[in-house]
């Protein structure tokens, strides 16, 4: 099971790819489970966000980076 | 280096947000050899996309984006005109097979028609894709196997697509292991559906309107990110890292196909099949040198050298065929009986008038013949014929039979976006109420361009506090404008028809119209570039109005061909404004402009024809014209060139003629320019295009010694006249059957009410005011009646009688079944309810037309002139009358009396 967070995380880059965030502690990313964009609900003014499904020592968290902001979201836990 | 293979132009119909145009600059900006166009079960493209590629130095790769009966995608591109005509055929067979709109490809027809064709996988959808996403890779190679064992494996490519959606590295890792299993090539694509990543959300729209959802609404069909652009080859380098192989062979593939589109040809079939050209040109010349001794009698040195200027261009452009086809169509239908009347530019031509194709002496108006055809436009000509509308049919029959049907389709049309289905579309998208889209569209002008919706809000008073204003619309504004002249849907061209000498299959896919007939997937501009001649078989109600008025009035020596031409009295009623029911005058605009005019000779109904249209009445140039036509107004002219070719219309722009003399003498336009304007000014699909040629014209202009303020007021008269507009002769055709029908009803007016009322619906006004303004002439309308009614309303001098075709349901048995009974009775009159044709309607009380011919009138019209007022029958017909006006609330459709 996983939660919905949605909240801003900072993220630590490792060749352009997350490789650790920190959300009360410190999460390791193994490897990158999947990968893709989404346009977002552009009508009500959303922008496109790349989103990252990534495994952890706590399973699979899902990352969100938005390039508008160049920022991390904490998407799922 | 990176070739773009898949990609969807507008053409793709509701899934392509960027035009061709703007794929193919973006081509040649990266220097692109090559560009495939693959919209989605058509080609209506390919004409335009093979000339503005050969314009920019790219090779066009003609393409389709197909579905299969198994509902998976396949792309499919033409290694070269075999493939392009085995694409035609595909298209054809799945438009054909299907229900209409859903185009479905079964694999027989695919190995049917397997040659010239390359072959990519597809997209997400295809059945390779759909398998690997299954994680069915047995599965896949099934599939990737039966396109081997179809097309061959030279021929087959797997198609990498990465953007960026959930799984795509899974799906990308599958086609690389299957291309290690079965060494088929993989080839890098972007499906691409807009230019950048600026169009998504015009596409977004687009297919909301195409699965009729909202934004807010979720739709497999939706996309989920904006990444099928057109990508740069760098980014594609980028994105295919891992494959090199498939970029490469994106270029291996653009050097295999060659331009597929043959233009420039003549498919048009011979009129003399076992002879040469020359033989049709040699008889084209037999008939109009007859034709001519005819039409004028004695032929002055003028008239003859005008008749061999427009031979030699009809030989030299080597379309004899195409005049005799049409003469030949228009020898049927007088054979037939058929009444017929060319119109459109046609009529610009003195051989059209001498082979009785129009009814206009082009010569003796001085009508430019280069308006209809020319050397330097080198177009194919376009004839116009108007059909009596109830044997339109019949005619377009016997030109499938004399032709044979795979030669034979009518002309699609395009129904393209403008301002009013733009905001319609996107607003229902945006989830905008009904109401709310009324308010949106209220008073934005039919004809305004979907990207001139500012410009009007701008110009327009009576818009001032349209809620369009609003800053939340802004953006739906933008999205409207982006769309501009893109095709929402086919249409079929009202009598446009192409005959071919191949099989029509071989140079465009046919698939069937809403009305059954198949239509080309070309529309009447591009399909002369294929080599294809339209002829527009039309059908015209007016003209069966006119057969049944000279019918009933041939008894009294009447001949409608023989009506004088100066007849003072049809000139007075003309300028009485009274005029309901004369063709294209009849309107309360064109009305109120014969009394205001005052017409008095044949040139004015040709400039009244031509100047109650948006064209003329956007551009205000009504009221100049009736001023200085009735002498209140000095007609004066910006500049001195402009009086030759204006002086005729009284210093105004009125027809299409005036300005491509216009552009020719004060811009300097050469003939193509010219027309490239009337085609732009005529269609006023896109504001962008005509600010662009409206440049152009100034620029030259002032090149031309014009000054520029002079040039810039001069252009403000074209763009004036733009949107609708006719042609001179076009008008003189209309013209001609307006006098005519004019005549009519001033000489003949109850039998030419009668005729209109028998070709109902037509005309402006509906049966009741046709009844009323004929009673204004003194002219008694009388009720039905089962002892006098006809078949149809019939009329004498002073009356029109009613016909029985009337009642409403009225069965065709049961009317033919009355005239029997009533000429085996001898015109005996029917004087009881229990004779056989009364008791047959009485007894059908509970069918519609047993009740409508009862109930027809208060008392019973029907029947009323068989009974005395106070007979017992009469009560019993009445009280019939009764119950079933209670029971079934009927309510007269004419008013009698």
């Amino acid at each position: 099971m996983s939660k919905l967070v949605n909240q801003p995380v900072e993220v630590v880059l490792e060749n352009g790819f997350p490789r650790r965030f920190f959300f009360h502690k410190s999460f390791l990313i193994h490897h990158i489970q999947e990968y893709w964009r989404e346009a977002g609900q552009w009508w009500l003014g959303e922008t496109e966000r790349f989103v990252y499904q990534v495994v952890t020592d706590y399973g699979v968290s899902e990352l969100h980076y938005l390039p508008s902001t160049d920022s991390w979201i904490l998407y799922r836990l | 280096m990176f070739v773009h293979l898949h990609v969807h132009s507008q053409y793709s119909m509701l899934d392509g947000a960027s035009p061709i145009s703007a794929y193919l600059e973006a081509a040649a900006r990266w220097e692109m050899p090559a560009l495939a166009l693959t919209d989605h079960d058509n080609v209506s493209g390919a004409v335009e996309f093979h000339q503005e590629a050969a314009k920019l130095g790219i090779k066009p790769i003609q393409g389709v984006e197909i579905t299969t009966t198994d509902g998976t995608h396949l792309t499919l591109l033409a290694e070269n005109s075999t493939g392009y005509a085995n694409i035609c055929r595909i298209l054809t067979a799945g438009h054909t097979q299907n229900p209409r709109g859903d185009c479905r490809i079964s694999w027989d027809v695919l190995s049917q028609f397997n040659k010239g064709l390359i072959v990519l996988s597809g997209c997400r959808r295809s059945g390779v894709s759909q398998a690997l996403l299954r994680r069915n890779f047995s599965q896949a190679k099934v599939e990737l196997r039966r396109l081997i064992e179809i097309f061959g494996c030279e021929q087959v490519y797997l198609e990498m697509i990465n953007s960026h959606l959930p799984h795509t590295k899974y799906l990308l890792e599958g086609l690389a292991a299957l291309h290690e299993c079965t060494r088929i090539p993989l080839v890098a694509t972007n499906n691409v559906h807009y230019l950048d990543k600026a169009a998504f959300p015009v596409h977004d729209l687009l297919v909301c309107t195409r699965t009729q959802t909202t934004l807010a609404d979720i739709h497999p069909e939706r996309p989920l990110n904006a990444e099928n652009y057109f990508a740069s080859p760098e980014e594609m380098a980028q994105r295919f890292a891992p494959y090199p192989q498939a970029l490469a062979s994106t270029l291996e593939i653009a050097q295999r196909c060659t331009p597929a589109l043959e233009l420039g040809q003549n498919h048009f079939p011979r009129f003399l099949p076992d002879k040469g050209p020359e033989a049709a040109a040699q008889l084209l010349r037999e008939l109009t040198w007859s034709g001519a001794r005819q039409r004028y009698g004695r032929i002055t040195s003028g008239l003859r050298e005008r008749i061999e200027h427009e031979l030699r261009i009809i030989t030299t452009l080597d379309v004899a065929d195409y005049f005799l086809v049409v003469w030949d169509i228009v020898q049927y239908a007088h054979k037939k009986g058929i009444r017929c009347a060319g119109r459109g530019s046609a009529a610009d031509s003195v051989v059209a008038y001498c082979l009785g194709l129009t009814n206009v002496d082009s010569y003796a108006r001085g009508l430019l013949f280069e308006r209809f055809l020319s050397l330097e436009r080198a177009q194919k000509p376009d004839i116009d014929i108007d059909f009596d509308s109830r044997y339109r049919d019949d005619i377009a029959d016997y030109v499938y039979k004399r032709y044979g049907e795979e030669h034979v389709a009518s002309v699609c049309t395009f129904q393209t976006y403008h301002a009013r289905s733009a905001l319609r579309d996107f607003g229902r998208a945006f989830g905008y109420s009904q109401s709310e889209l009324a308010q949106l569209t209220k008073n934005i002008v039919h004809y305004c361009p979907a990207d001139g919706i500012r410009s009007l809000l701008q110009r327009l008073p009576e818009l001032r506090r349209h809620p369009l204003h609003h800053p939340k619309y802004a953006k739906l504004l933008d999205y409207c404008a982006a769309v501009a002249g893109f095709p929402r849907h086919f249409g079929t061209h009202l009598g446009g028809m192409v005959i071919s000498a191949k099989p029509l299959t071989e140079v465009t896919p046919l698939q069937p119209s809403a009305k059954g007939v198949l239509i080309t997937q070309f529309d009447k501009n591009t399909i002369e570039d294929l080599g294809l001649i339209k002829i527009d078989l039309l059908s015209l109600r007016t003209l069966a109005a006119v057969s049944d008025a000279e019918q009933n009035l041939k008894p009294m020596g009447f001949s409608y061909e023989q009506i004088p031409q100066d007849d003072p009295r049809t000139y007075a009623r003309l300028r009485t404004g009274e005029t309901v029911g004369v063709f294209q005058l009849e309107s309360p605009a064109q009305r109120a402009l014969q009394s205001r005019l005052g017409s008095e000779v044949f040139e004015d109904l040709v400039a009244s024809v031509a100047l109650i249209r948006p064209g003329p009445i956007k551009g205000d140039m009504v009221e100049p014209f009736i001023a200085r036509r009735r002498g209140r107004e000095e007609v004066s002219y910006i500049h001195p060139k402009l009086r030759r070719i204006l002086e005729k219309t009284y210093g105004v722009v009125l027809y299409q003629e005036q300005v491509i003399e216009i552009a020719t003498e004060i811009a300097g336009f050469t003939p193509g320019e010219s027309d490239r304007l009337r085609k732009v000014m005529t269609h006023f699909r896109s504001q962008k295009e005509m600010e662009h040629i409206g440049e152009e014209f100034i620029a030259k202009a002032v090149a031309n010694g014009v000054e520029r303020e002079v040039a810039e007021v001069i252009f403000s008269y074209i763009v004036g006249y733009a949107g609708y507009g006719f042609c001179e002769a076009h008008a003189a055709a209309f013209a001609d059957t307006a006098y005519r029908t004019a005549y009519l009803l001033e000489h003949y007016p109850a039998q030419f009410y009668a005729a209109l009322l028998n070709q109902q619906p037509m005309g402006f006004y509906p049966p009741n005011t046709l009844c009323v303004q004929a009673r204004r002439r003194g002219i008694k309308i009388l009720p039905l009646d089962v002892n006098c009614s006809e078949v149809d309303f019939t009329a004498d001098d002073r009356t029109i009688r009613i016909g029985l075709k009337q009642v409403k349901g009225m069965e065709q048995s049961f009317l033919e079944s009355i005239l029997t009974e009533r000429s085996r009775r001898n015109s005996r009159p029917w004087k009881t309810l229990s004779t056989a044709p009364m008791s047959a309607a009485m007894s059908q009380k509970t069918s519609s037309w047993g009740e409508h011919l009862i109930g027809f009138h208060p008392t019973a019209a029907s029947f009323c002139g068989m009974f005395p007022p106070t007979t017992k029958t009469n009560r019993e017909a009445s009280s019939w009358n009764r119950r079933f006006r209670s029971r079934f609330r009927t309510s007269p459709r004419w008013n009698a009396g």
